[in-house]
C-alpha cells in the first residue's frame, strides 16, 4: 500500500511540497538551534580552558603561608586514582631592570605537561620549551618582545605566622635567571612570565599540582580518597566552570538556564511544525473521504487505512530531514562565517562546532513530532465507514456546517459579499478552528521571538546612546601626592591631542550615604522590597533627627573647576567659588536602574533638596587583600546640598547609583575624616574622544600608560563596541530564526487557506450558478481571509507575549533581560498576516472563477 | 442453498422528529448462483438494503446471514476482511481510486489482503473486460463505460461469493449497459456467483431470475421472471 501512498502524494504536489517545506524548515532551525547551543558550549570550554586549564583539579598550600612540597606533590601524582598530573611552581616573582627602571612581574614555571594543560592563545611567537625560555603576557607591563632577553632574581613571597594570623613577610630571593622571551601568549591565560620548565638552579619553596582523574570516577569522591591516602592537607580547586561546561561535573545556572531555552525554542518550532503538518494531514484525509470509504468497501480494514495516513507522515518525513538537516548546517556555516567577522572580544572562541547529538535530537523530536500529529488524522481516516464512498460522490453539503451566526455589521459595510463572508467564517466550526489555529500560532512565534529578540538586545545593550566616558585611567600608585602629580601630566598630555572631545580629572571614594525615610521615594521603595531588598535596616548612631532609613551606596567624587563646569546642573546652582565658600556639595539622586519588569528606567533613590545635610558613612577595608570591611558606623559627616543634577556626568563611574560631589579644596575634611587609607581612593581621568577617533585614541591612551608603572585603564570604547557587536551578533541569530518561523507560519497559512477554499469548490461553484458575480464572489473570500488574519493576529499577540515571557524567564538564569513589549512585531505581524492570507486565497479564487461552473459541479475530487 | 437472507433487517437514520426509516423489517432469501433484481422508487430503501448485504452500512436492527454466519456480529476488522474477500461491489459512480491505474484498481482486493493475482487469470479478466490496451490508465483517462468496466473487475478479481451491484448501468449509454450487463451474466454464471443488483431498467429488471420490489422500506412484492 505505500505505492498507493505514494501515488496519492504525487497527486496532491502542491501540499505535498508544502508540508515538506514546512518540515524542512522545520528540521534545519531545529538543527541549527542545536548547533549553535553545541558552538555555544564549545566556546565556553574553549574560554574555560584558556584561562583555569584543562586539568580536573590544582592543588597548592591551603592558607597563606602553607605550601606544598616538591615531594608530597609527587606522593600525590603517584595515587592510582590519577590519570594525569603536572607541576608548577606558585607565589613566585621575578625582579628585574629595563630601561633604568626596577620592574617586577609573577613568575610561573611550568612543566612542559603543565604548558599543555592550559590551552595558551599565542598572540606572537612559541610557547617556551625550556626552563630558560619565558612567554609574556599580552597585557603585561614588562616591556619586554619576542627575541629580548632578561637577567635578574627570582623571589618567593612569604608569610610570617602572627597572633591575628598570617602576615605578608619581606619576599626571599630564591635563585637568577636569565630568560629568553620566546612568545606573548593572551592576557586571558593570565598577566605574568611563564617559563617552559622548573629549573633546578632554584630553590622552590611552593608547588601546585595539576591533575586529572581517571574517568568514569566522581571526581570529588576521587580527590578525597587520593588526598586521605596521601595524608596530605593540602587544598584542592576543583577545575569547575571546564568541567560543568563538559557535562562531566553537574550544570551550573548558566548552563540549566541555557539548556532550557534550547528546549523551549525547539518545543515551539516543533510544536509549530507539528500542528502544520496535523493540518495538513487533515486536509488530505478530507479530501481523500470517498476513497478511502471506497478501499474500505473494497476491504481495507481500519488498520490499514491509518497505516496509510501514517505511511504517508513517514514518506514526507524521510523527504524532508536530510533536506532539513543539510539546509541548518549550511546556514549555520553561512551564519559562523559572518559572525567570525564581526570584531567581538567575548565571542573569540565562538566557532562552529558540528557534534553529532544536534542532529540526533532533531531526527527524533522531528519523527515524533510529525507522527504525533498524523495521529489524529490516521485515527479519523480509519474511522470513516464504507458507505462514505457512496455519501460523498454528488453531495457537497457539508454535514458538518453550522448555520452561520453574524455577518450583519459586515454586511452592513460591504453588502452581501460581507454578510456570507461573516457567516461562511464560523459555519464549519472545526475549519474555523483550523484556519484561525494556524494564523495564532504563526502570529505567536513572531511576537514572542521578535520581542525575545528585542529584550536580549536592550539588556545587551545598557547604556547605548547616553553620554559617557570612552577611556577611564586610574593611577594606583601608593604615593598620594605621586598619584595627583602624575595624572595632572597625564591629563595635560591626553587632553592636548585635538582628536580628544573632553576629560576629567578627579578623586573618588565609595560610600554609604544615610537617606532617613521622609526622603525616600516611596513607590521606588516598594519596587526594591518586592525584589527582595531589605530597605528597613536601623543601625545604632543613626542621626538623632531620623531613625529609621536607608543606607544607599554611592561614590564621593572630588572634582575640580574644570569638571564641575561640565555637570548639568538645575538652574540656580551656585559658581563653584560659590560652592567652595560653602563648605557644601552636589548631589545626584538620578539613576539608571535596570528591572526586569522596566528595563532600562531613571529612577530617583533619594529626594533631597537644596539645603538639606548629607550624611555619609564610609567603608574601608581593614584588609586590602582579603576585602574584609569595617563600616564606621560614625555618619557624623555631613554636607549641606548645594545643587542637585538632573544626569550624572559623562565621567562617572556608574549610573545606577547615587553620587556627591566635592570640590577639592573642602574635600581634605573628608579625606581626613575617613582616616582614609589611600588605597581606596581612586585618582582618575575619564576622557572621551571624538566621533569617529575612537579607535585612534584608544590606541593612543594605551601607548601613553604602557610604560607607567600601576596605571590602570579601563577601555569603555571597547566594552561598548563589543556590547554592539554581540547585539548584532545575537541579533543575525534571533532574526535569522525569526526570518525561518516566519517562513514556515506563512506556509501554514496558505495551506490551510487553500484547502480551506478547496474543500468547498462546488458550494462556491453553485454559489456562481445562482448568480452571485465575480467581483462579489471575490471580496466575499478575501473578506474572509482578512478576517481570519485579523482574528488570528488578536490571539496570536496574547499568546505571542506569553511565550515571549517563558522565554525569558527561562532565559532568566543565565542573563538578565527585560521584558520589552514587542508592539512593532503585534503591528507588523497584523499586517502580514492579512497580507499572507489575501495572497494565499487569491491563486484558488482565481482558478475557481477560470473553470466552468459545471465541471466545478460535477468534479468529484 | 440459501446464500444470503435477512431477518427483520430496519435501519433508521436521524432521531426523532427528523427520523428517517429507510428499511422497515426487510425479509428476504436468496439462492446461490441467482440472480436478483431490486426495483423501487426513489427513497424506496433499495440502496440501503444492498449496502446492508454487502456489509457497506449497519442496520439499526436486525440481522444479514450470509453463508451462515452473522454478518453484523462480526468485528469491524473481520468485516473488511469478509468484504475483500465475500462480496464483489459494483457503484453507480464507480468509485475508482483516481491515482491508481485501471490494473491496480481492479487488483486492489487482493493487494489489501496481501494477495498476488494469478497472472492468467487478470490477463482473462482484463480481456473479458476490454480493458487490455488501457491497463496502465488512469480514470480520469478512461471513459464512463471503461471506469465501469473497471469497476466490475474489481467487484470479481477475487471471486466472491456475492456480486452486488447499485445501479452499475445508471450513468451509461444503451450499448455500454448492455455489454456491462453481459459481462456480469457471464462473470458469475462461470463462477457460480450469485449476483444482486439494483436497477430501473425494465430491460434488466427482465433479465433477472427474480426481482424484489421494494417500498417504503419494505418489500412490497417479488416476482419471478
Amino acid at each position: 500500500m505505500i505505492s498507493l501512498v505514494w501515488k496519492y502524494l504525487k497527486q496532491q504536489k502542491k501540499r505535498t511540497v508544502l508540508t515538506i517545506l514546512g518540515i524542512v524548515l522545520a528540521c534545519a532551525l531545529v538543527a541549527s538551534v542545536g548547533i549553535f547551543f553545541s558552538s555555544f558550549q564549545g566556546m565556553m570550554v574553549k574560554d574555560a580552558a584558556v584561562s583555569a586549564g584543562t586539568q580536573d583539579f590544582s592543588l597548592f598550600g591551603f592558607n597563606a603561608g602553607e605550601t606544598l612540597s616538591l615531594q608530597d606533590a609527587r606522593k600525590i601524582a603517584e595515587n592510582y586514582l590519577v590519570k594525569d598530573s603536572a607541576l608548577a611552581t606558585r607565589n613566585q616573582f621575578f625582579q628585574f631592570e629595563k630601561d633604568g627602571q626596577k620592574k617586577q612581574e609573577n613568575l610561573e614555571e611550568r612543566e612542559a605537561d603543565a604548558l599543555k594543560m592550559k590551552d595558551y592563545q599565542m598572540v606572537e611567537g612559541r610557547l617556551p620549551q625550556t626552563e630558560n625560555e619565558i612567554m609574556v603576557s599580552s597585557e603585561g607591563r614588562s616591556g619586554l618582545r619576542v627575541g629580548d632577553t632578561v637577567a635578574g632574581g627570582v623571589y618567593c613571597y612569604q608569610y610570617l605566622k602572627t597572633p591575628d594570623g598570617m602576615q605578608p613577610d619581606e619576599p626571599v630571593q630564591i635563585g637568577a635567571m636569565e630568560y629568553l622571551v620566546v612568545g606573548v601568549y593572551g592576557a586571558e591565560s593570565g598577566y605574568g612570565f611563564v617559563s617552559g620548565g622548573i629549573s633546578d638552579q632554584i630553590e622552590h619553596r611552593d608547588y601546585m599540582l595539576l591533575l586529572t582523574i581517571k574517568d568514569g570516577m566522581n571526581k570529588m569522591e576521587a580527590m578525597d580518597t587520593i588526598l586521605e591516602d596521601s595524608e596530605v592537607q593540602i587544598y584542592s580547586s576543583i577545575n569547575q566552570n571546564y568541567l560543568q561546561w563538559q557535562g562531566k561535573r553537574g550544570t551550573n545556572g548558566v548552563q540549566i538556564a541555557i539548556g532550557g531555552t534550547f528546549i523551549l525554542l525547539c518545543v515551539i518550532i516543533l510544536f509549530t511544525m507539528a500542528t502544520v503538518i496535523r493540518n495538513s494531514f487533515a486536509m488530505s484525509v478530507s479530501e481523500k473521504m470517498s476513497q478511502f470509504g471506497a478501499l474500505r468497501c473494497v476491504g481495507a480494514s481500519p488498520a490499514q487505512i491509518r497505516k496509510m495516513v501514517f505511511q504517508e507522515a513517514f514518506l514526507v518525513w524521510i523527504i524532508a530531514l536530510p533536506l532539513g538537516l543539510l539546509l541548518g548546517l549550511g546556514a549555520m556555516t553561512v551564519v559562523f562565517s559572518v559572525v567570525s567577522k564581526i570584531e567581538l572580544n567575548a565571542l573569540r572562541y565562538f566557532r562552529l562546532m558540528v557534534s553529532p547529538w544536534p542532529f540526533l535530537l532533531t531526527m527524533l523530536f522531528s519523527f515524533a513530532a510529525v507522527m504525533l500529529s498524523a495521529r489524529s488524522p490516521a485515527a479519523k481516516a480509519a474511522k470513516i465507514s464504507p458507505v462514505e464512498a457512496v455519501r460523498g460522490a454528488n453531495i457537497f453539503v457539508d454535514s458538518r456546517s453550522g448555520k452561520g451566526k453574524g455577518g450583519a455589521i459586515l454586511g452592513k459595510l460591504f453588502g452581501i459579499s460581507g454578510q456570507l463572508a461573516g457567516k461562511n467564517i464560523r459555519r464549519n466550526k472545526k475549519r474555523y478552528r483550523t484556519t484561525i489555529l494556524s494564523v495564532t500560532l504563526s502570529i505567536a512565534l513572531v511576537v514572542c521571538m521578535g520581542g525575545f529578540g528585542q529584550s536580549v538586545i536592550g539588556g545587551i545593550i545598557q547604556y547605548s546612546g547616553n553620554d559617557f566616558f570612552d577611556f577611564r585611567i586610574t593611577d594606583e600608585g601608593p604615593d598620594q601626592e605621586e598619584r595627583i602629580q602624575r595624572m595632572q601630566s597625564l591629563y595635560e598630555l591626553l587632553t592636548s591631542r585635538p582628536e580628544m572631545e573632553k576629560g576629567a580629572q578627579y578623586l573618588q571614594f565609595y560610600t554609604n550615604i544615610f537617606v532617613p525615610q521622609e526622603k525616600l521615594d516611596n513607590d521606588w521603595l516598594s519596587e526594591e522590597e518586592k525584589s527582595g531588598m531589605d530597605v528597613r535596616n536601623e543601625l545604632e548612631n543613626v542621626p538623632q533627627e531620623a531613625t529609621t532609613g536607608l543606607y544607599r551606596s554611592g561614590y564621593v567624587y572630588v572634582i575640580n573647576r574644570q569638571a564641575y563646569e561640565q555637570m548639568q546642573m538645575q538652574s540656580g546652582a551656585p559658581s563653584y567659588d560659590e560652592l567652595i565658600a560653602s563648605k557644601s556639595m552636589v548631589v545626584c539622586q538620578e539613576a539608571d536602574i535596570t528591572s526586569l519588569d522596566t528595563g532600562l528606567k531613571k529612577k530617583r533613590l533619594a529626594d533631597y533638596r537644596i539645603g538639606d545635610k548629607v550624611s555619609m558613612d564610609l567603608y574601608y577595608p581593614a584588609d586590602v587583600s582579603s576585602g574584609d570591611g569595617v563600616y564606621s558606623h560614625d555618619i557624623g559627616l555631613s554636607f549641606s546640598v548645594a545643587a542637585l543634577v538632573e544626569e550624572t556626568p559623562w565621567f562617572c563611574t556608574t549610573k545606577s547609583q547615587m553620587s556627591l560631589y566635592i570640590p577639592e579644596e573642602n574635600a581634605q575634611l573628608a579625606l581626613e575624616y575617613q582616616g582614609l587609607k589611600l588605597d581606596n581612593v581612586y585618582a582618575r581621568i575619564c576622557l572621551k574622544a571624538k566621533e569617529g577617533f575612537q579607535e585612534q585614541m584608544s590606541q593612543y591612551v594605551q601607548e601613553q600608560i604602557s610604560s607607567m608603572d600601576q596605571m590602570e585603564l579601563y577601555n569603555r570604547y571597547h566594552d561598548t563596541k563589543e556590547e554592539h557587536n554581540t547585539a548584532i551578533v545575537m541579533s543575525i541569530f534571533i532574526y535569522g530564526f525569526l526570518g525561518v518561523i516566519a517562513v514556515i507560519g506563512s506556509l501554514n497559512i496558505v495551506n490551510t487557506i487553500n484547502a480551506n477554499l478547496q474543500a468547498r469548490k462546488r458550494e462556491l461553484a453553485m454559489t456562481r450558478a445562482v448568480g452571485m458575480e465575480n467581483r462579489q464572489l471575490w471580496s466575499m473570500l478575501l473578506l474572509e481571509c482578512v478576517l481570519y488574519g485579523i482574528i488570528g493576529t488578536f490571539w496570536g499577540s496574547i499568546t505571542g507575549l506569553l511565550l515571549q515571557k517563558s522565554l525569558i524567564t527561562a532565559l532568566s538564569g543565565a542573563m538578565e533581560v527585560p521584558l520589552i513589549s514587542p508592539v512593532a512585531y503585534v503591528l507588523g505581524s497584523l499586517m502580514t498576516s492579512v497580507a499572507v492570507c489575501l495572497l494565499a486565497g487569491i491563486g484558488p479564487i482565481r482558478r475557481q472563477i477560470k473553470r466552468p461552473i459545471v465541471e466545478e459541479i460535477r468534479s468529484q475530487e | 442453498m440459501t446464500i444470503v437472507e435477512t431477518h427483520e433487517l430496519c435501519k433508521q437514520y436521524g432521531q426523532g422528529e427528523t427520523a428517517v426509516n429507510a428499511l422497515r423489517g426487510v425479509n428476504i432469501k436468496v439462492e446461490k448462483g441467482e440472480f436478483v433484481a431490486i426495483s423501487g422508487a426513489s427513497g424506496s430503501g433499495k440502496s440501503t438494503l444492498l449496502h446492508m448485504l454487502g456489509a457497506v452500512d449497519r442496520p439499526t436492527s436486525g440481522k444479514v446471514i450470509l453463508e451462515g454466519t452473522s454478518v453484523f456480529d462480526q468485528r469491524e476488522k473481520d468485516l473488511a476482511v469478509f468484504r475483500r474477500r465475500k462480496i464483489g461491489f459494483v457503484f453507480q459512480f464507480y468509485n475508482l481510486i483516481p491515482v491508481l491505474t485501471a490494473e491496480e484498481n481492479i487488483m486492489l482486493p487482493l493487494r489489501l489482503d496481501g494477495q498476488k493475482a494469478d497472472r492468467e487469470y487478470m490477463e482473462d479478466i482484463l480481456d473479458t473486460l476490454d480493458l487490455k490496451r488501457r491497463r496502465n490508465h488512469l480514470p480520469n483517462q478512461l471513459s464512463g463505460g471503461q471506469q465501469q468496466r473497471v469497476a466490475v473487475g474489481r467487484a470479481l478479481i477475487h471471486k466472491p461469493t456475492l456480486v452486488l451491484a447499485d445501479e452499475p448501468t445508471g450513468n451509461l449509454d444503451t450499448q455500454n449497459s448492455r455489454e456491462i450487463m453481459a459481462l456480469l451474466k457471464s462473470s458469475v454464471r462461470k463462477y457460480g456467483q450469485t449476483l444482486i443488483l439494483i436497477t430501473h431498467d425494465p430491460s434488466i429488471a427482465a433479465q433477472a431470475d427474480r426481482v424484489i420490489r421494494m417500498e417504503d422500506g419494505r418489500v412490497s412484492g417479488e416476482g419471478a421472471q
